[in-house]
């Protein structure tokens, strides 16, 4: 008989340790493929210097959508981390962990409480403009000028047109990821 | 659409047109007869060229403190970045300014360049 619990026991254990098995797989996969985006989209030639589609952050979008907030700004930073170490440097891994880090931390606000009020491609839009204010503020900064600001018409522009789209992207990619059996 | 997404739509509209109008009055300002381009390494002006003075095509090179370079070619009436050693050649591709409001920026070498249509620093003529 005690043998039993304890091994009911054991089971539930393993069950948990399962979970957590299943979600950190799940979620390395996650930034594999946020990376793999990142890397190939920085071969892609941009209309105007600066301008990006920002295709990675739509994975750290479904990640907010179906996991959670703190999964997002895991994948997030890791995404950046490995993104820079791959190509870019020190002064990439601040700009654009600045950026990430504003566009989540508005995506994450804005998910929380207006959920109910505020479809997803709205809130992506929400966060690439966001990501465009916070990259424009370290530019600013290191430059130690505000000139740099002339370009945020044209920023703002990309990053709606973006933003709604990686927010559809998202949505789309959050609707099929529901139906796997395996991540319920 | 939801109902919070209208409100949103207008808040980003407004911040378009506060930027655009920004932008705009910004040009404005520093609209002049005068082409002035500024050369900023860091926080300090390294040089200043006028380009309406410029007669024969100069190239010269401009070196940060830890020795990544850029190339820049004055010519009659606009400046470029012709080569630099930053990853993604985005000061190159941004091509030749010419006009009042223009800017060039290399981030990781930390260089701007603008022009400006009158000379800030120091008069040039007066008349009573």
């Amino acid at each position: 008989m005690e043998l039993m619990v304890q091994l009911t026991k054991m089971n539930k254990d393993a069950g948990g340790n399962m979970k957590k098995t299943k979600k950190m797989i799940f979620l390395s996969i996650l930034v594999t493929m946020a990376l793999v985006i990142f890397l190939i989209e920085a071969q892609i030639p941009v209309l105007f210097p600066g301008m990006k589609l920002g295709l990675a952050n739509s994975i750290s979008l479904v990640a907010l959508l179906f996991l959670g907030w703190k999964e997002a700004l895991i994948i997030m930073f890791l995404r950046t981390m490995l993104g820079s170490m791959f190509g870019g440097g020190l002064s990439a891994f601040m700009f654009s962990i600045a950026g990430g880090l504003l566009s989540n931390i508005v995506m994450i606000l804005l998910y929380k409480y207006f959920k109910n009020h505020l479809s997803i491609p709205i809130i992506s839009v929400c966060g690439a403009v966001f990501h465009n204010i916070g990259q424009l503020m370290v530019y600013a900064f290191i430059l130690n000028d505000l000139k740099i600001y002339v370009y945020l018409p044209y920023l703002l522009v990309a990053a709606i047109v973006t933003g709604y789209f990686i927010g559809i992207l998202a949505n789309i990619l959050k609707n099929r990821l529901e139906k796997i059996a395996i991540l319920k | 659409m939801k109902k919070g997404d209208k409100i949103v739509v207008i808040i980003l509209l407004i911040t378009m047109v506060i930027s655009v109008g920004g932008t705009l009055i910004y040009k404005n300002i520093i609209k002049g007869s005068e082409k002035i381009a500024v050369i900023k390494s860091g926080s300090k002006i390294v040089r200043t060229i006028d380009l309406n003075k410029v007669v024969e095509e100069e190239e010269f090179t401009i070196k940060t403190e830890n020795e990544h370079y850029n190339t820049i070619l004055v010519k009659h009436g606009s400046i470029r970045v012709n080569d630099s050693d930053c990853l993604h050649q985005e000061c190159v591709k941004m091509g030749e300014i010419s006009d009042p409001g223009g800017l060039i920026v290399c981030l990781p070498n930390k260089l701007m360049i603008s022009i400006n249509g009158e000379n800030i620093n120091g008069i040039d003529g007066a008349t009573y």
